[in-house]
């Protein structure tokens, strides 16, 4: 009993000489209330409550944008919970004829955005496109089905953002162990019940984590709902800012938008409170697959075959055909030219953002871990807050970041004869990106500051170490890595970002995001295939790495 | 005696908790001292007080003596960071470096030195810790018991002039300790280094410690050889901690006292109301029909046995050579064979 005391205690404080730390953390602080203060000025859109501009909306577009985006958020949540957590649990416990394959393969959905499956949908199943031409050669002229509707965009959406509701439940799943399954089955409960009581509750956070990033996805979306002719509310933040040039009605959407999206961040937390279930026991047996023999395991593969197909294989078929046809047709020369700027605009950005992001991350990480045995939560909570970008819609996000730095525009120009300009620049450009992105960064320099343990540096120091050489020789190396994929992770999501990039973007720059949507939107497939398909090829690795590490993580464990 | 560690009164609160309150301590060089008591009562506290890592609340004429060098003192405003005290540590996780080498690791603290010097110590500590042919491998491709010396040898190749070591033995399983502790003890006897552990295992700091120092509520309660505080602990406290202990209560009259057992013998002379603390193994059970004491329980551990006798209504544990067996309801005597202490 002695030793299972032993086993149970728990690490020394880790805190390093922490009355030195309370000053140092003044500058993070400071910067993690710069990342905040776009929603701080978003949220204050609400003060600023103007009785005629809340009629109008109330009167005009308001409710619809409403109930669609509750529809929306419903079904693509309803689809991808059924989608991620079947195929989860599949591939966890089951082998079927190319089980292992699939397990890779459900994964690179997360490489083409919706904007991307979107409109390769409405080029195969449109009106005019060829499936509907031929039932029409068929089943007579007046055969006509409408594709552009709520359904049809929370069909593309749940094709694009199951992955992560699947990645998430598969580990979660294949972390549990088989005493707690074997425990179930011996009380008398059958799979299928064991499988309701005992597997799914268990792996409910999990499940709900990956929910929680589909909404966050679904809410950011207006390219997708814009083809499908659906009204919801960062669709109408563009209609508004953008098209109607109405900034009053823009901003108050934009808030609404941001309260929603925190209201259902908050929701997800309350649901998961306390539930934070691990295995209790450091060893934990794994369950082995049980085979699925004769029909079943047919019935598994075509299940697997036919979500893989529907959300990459057929899409990236038809993107490789209009390319081709794209690329032959145009006069020579002329894609080159457009396509190296563009492309090389996109790694601009991406790589300009990803190091942005690592500069503001690595301190804000570390003035975490050296305040996390404090009593301080004012340092932790401000840099919590600015945390929350990535909950915030892409659309809600620019009008925040533009709406903060428009008064800035006239004395700074003025100041600079006109050389520098705040909004519609790369500063309001990259500045939003990092809010936006800071919370991928920062999680991923977190998780690998935890393989550096506190007695670590303090054996370091004892060894006569100092700073300068305990970050050189312990911190570096030991970081390296997790520096290298939040760069790689950040670098993904910006090149595949639209909505931020199209608001705050200098006039002119344009990048395959939007090169794409652009071309999308005016129906032009083919020529919006081309970017189209090189977002997608260069999503793949990351989305096959974000796999990769999950594998490794499961391992370690 | 030269010193190799002096603290004087040394405090920490960590807001309203006293982590360490007026802590005075002294090790001898070569003198292994053995901190010990309760989770929570300070002890790795005062451990990373002396190491640096945790700064002592500022009260007048708290000292730390490192060897000869004064490394804190609050009056003169002296206090040197960890880097430059000169000791080395150990830690319950050992917190080796995962990217260097077994040899990379006990030369990290050697980067002052000439490369010759410092391969030539390497060498040295791997052969003192007996892990020659090891020193290309990676912590993570060790055992738990290896891991251990190479933190030992790591902390023990720059020479420092004491050693703390905070609950090394604790990520070990039972029988791996055991063996490891006389291990460790053996290999700092040899290099005839200072140490100071800390553990809240009290079989662990009874056969490691020269000295043993025991805590609680943030105090250095009693210091001085295992045997004294097992046998004269100066409180009900310290002797409660380190074993079983029967307390009774009892009149002290000078060499012996009167307690539930009759007149017992008596460690130190003392007078008046008291409380009477007898160890298990001073008490002797002879079966006898017609005894006033009745076997309740028995607790069999095979080295020994521990068993519960009922005496006038007060319970006592008596330990016993393993070769006797006793029943409950089973009726004798009890005596008391060894001296008991009033406190």
């Amino acid at each position: 009993m002695r030793q299972s005391l032993t086993l149970g205690r728990k690490l020394a404080v880790p805190s390093l000489r922490s009355s030195r730390l309370s000053l140092s953390a003044l500058p993070a602080t400071a910067l993690a209330g710069c990342m905040a203060l776009p929603l701080v000025f978003l949220a204050s859109a609400w003060l600023q409550f103007d009785l005629s501009t809340w009629a109008h909306l109330w009167e005009t577009l308001l409710p619809d944008m409403l109930l669609n985006t509750a529809l929306l958020v419903l079904g693509v949540s309803a689809l991808t919970l059924a989608l991620g957590v079947s195929l989860g649990w599949l591939i966890a416990h089951y082998t079927f004829p190319g089980a292992n394959v699939f397990k890779v393969l459900l994964v690179l959905p997360l490489a083409v955005p919706g904007y991307v499956l979107g409109f390769v949908f409405m080029g195969l199943l449109d009106y005019a496109g060829p499936i509907q031409t031929v039932l029409r050669s068929w089943l007579g002229e007046h055969f006509e089905v409408e594709i552009r509707t709520l359904v049809g965009a929370i069909i593309v959406l749940s094709l694009v953002f199951y992955p992560y509701v699947y990645l998430l439940s598969l580990s979660a799943f294949r972390e549990q162990s088989a005493s707690q399954r074997d425990a179930a089955r011996a009380m008398g409960y059958s799979t299928w019940q064991t499988f309701w009581r005992v597997a799914l509750p268990l792996a409910r956070p999990s499940i709900a984590a990956g929910w929680m990033l589909v909404v966050m996805e679904t809410l950011t979306d207006f390219a997708v709902v814009r083809y499908y002719n659906v009204v919801t509310l960062s669709e109408g933040v563009v209609r508004l800012w953008v098209g109607q040039m109405n900034r009053e009605g823009g901003l108050q959407v934009a808030s609404i938008l941001m309260t929603v999206a925190l209201a259902v961040l908050l929701i997800e937390r309350f649901l998961r409170r306390k539930a934070r279930y691990t295995q209790l026991s450091g060893q934990a047996r794994p369950i082995a697959p049980t085979p699925l023999r004769s029909w079943r395991g047919i019935a598994a593969s075509l299940y697997a075959g036919l979500v893989f197909t529907l959300a990459f294989g057929l899409p990236g078929v038809q993107l490789l055909l209009w390319a081709i046809e794209d690329v032959s047709s145009a006069p020579p020369g002329t894609l080159d030219t457009v396509f190296t700027q563009y492309l090389a605009n996109t790694l601009g950005f991406a790589l300009g953002a990803a190091a942005l992001v690592l500069l503001v991350a690595i301190p804000l990480a570390w003035a975490l871990r050296q305040t996390a045995q404090q009593s301080s939560p004012a340092v932790r909570s401000v840099i919590r807050l600015a945390t929350l970008g990535y909950a915030v819609p892409g659309a809600a996000l620019a009008v925040g970041v533009l709406f903060m730095l428009a008064p800035l525009n006239e004395p700074v120009s003025a100041l600079t004869g006109g050389a520098v300009l705040f909004s519609g620049s790369l500063i309001g450009l990259f500045y939003g990106y990092v809010v936006r992105f800071l919370a991928i960064g920062l999680n991923s320099v977190e998780a690998s500051l935890e393989k550096v343990s506190p007695s670590m540096e303090m054996a370091a120091r004892s060894l006569g170490a100092r700073t300068g050489r305990v970050l050189r020789q312990v911190y570096l190396p030991l970081l390296r890595g997790g520096i290298a994929s939040a760069a790689l992770l950040v670098c993904v999501d910006v090149l595949k970002e639209l909505p931020l990039t199209m608001f705050l973007r200098p006039f002119g720059m344009e990048t395959l995001s939007t090169w794409a949507y652009m071309l999308a939107s005016e129906s032009a497939w083919v020529g919006a295939a081309t970017p189209a398909l090189a977002i997608v090829a260069l999503s793949i690795l990351p989305a096959a790495l974000l796999l990769q590490r999950m594998e490794s993580l499961r391992t370690s464990l | 005696m030269t010193i190799a560690l002096r603290a004087e009164r040394l405090s920490r609160c960590f807001g309203e908790v006293v982590a360490v309150s007026n802590a005075s301590l002294e090790i001898a060089s070569g003198e292994i001292g053995v901190l010990v008591g309760p989770s929570g009562c300070g002890k790795s506290t005062l451990l990373r007080l002396i190491a640096g890592l945790e700064p002592p609340d500022p009260s007048p004429k708290s000292r730390i003596q490192i060897g000869e060098r004064v490394v804190y003192d609050s009056d003169k405003g002296i206090d040197l960071p960890p880097d430059q005290r000169l000791v080395g540590l150990v830690f319950q996780d050992y917190a080796l470096f995962p990217h260097m080498t077994v040899a990379e690791n006990i030369a990290f603290g050697l980067h002052t030195w000439s490369r010759q010097a410092r391969e030539a110590r390497v060498r040295e500590m791997l052969a003192w810790v007996r892990l020659e042919g090891l020193a290309q491998r990676y912590p993570h491709e060790l055992s738990g018991g290896q891991q251990q010396r190479v933190a030992l040898a790591r902390a023990l190749a720059p020479r420092p002039t004491i050693v703390l070591l905070d609950e090394p033995f604790s990520n070990l399983d039972h029988a791996l300790r055991v063996e490891l502790r006389e291990d460790v003890r053996e290999l700092l006897k040899q290099s005839g280094v200072a140490a100071l552990f800390v553990t809240h295992d009290r079989e662990e700091a009874l056969s490691l410690a020269d000295t043993l120092l025991m805590m609680d509520g943030g105090c250095i309660l009693q210091t001085g050889a295992p045997q004294q505080l097992y046998l004269e602990p100066a409180s009900i406290q310290v002797g409660r901690f380190l074993g079983e202990a029967n307390l009774l209560a009892g009149v002290a009259q000078g060499s012996y006292a009167v307690c539930v057992l009759g007149e017992v013998p008596l460690q130190r002379t003392a007078h008046g109301m008291a409380t009477i603390l007898i160890r298990p193994e001073a008490l002797e059970f002879h079966p006898d029909a017609n005894g006033d004491a009745v076997v309740e329980r028995r607790l069999f551990f095979g080295h020994d046995q521990l068993i519960s006798v009922k005496l006038d209504g007060v319970s006592l544990l008596v330990r016993a050579s393993s070769t006797f067996s006793f029943a409950p309801g089973q009726r004798g005597r009890l005596r008391c064979i060894a001296p008991a202490v009033a406190l």
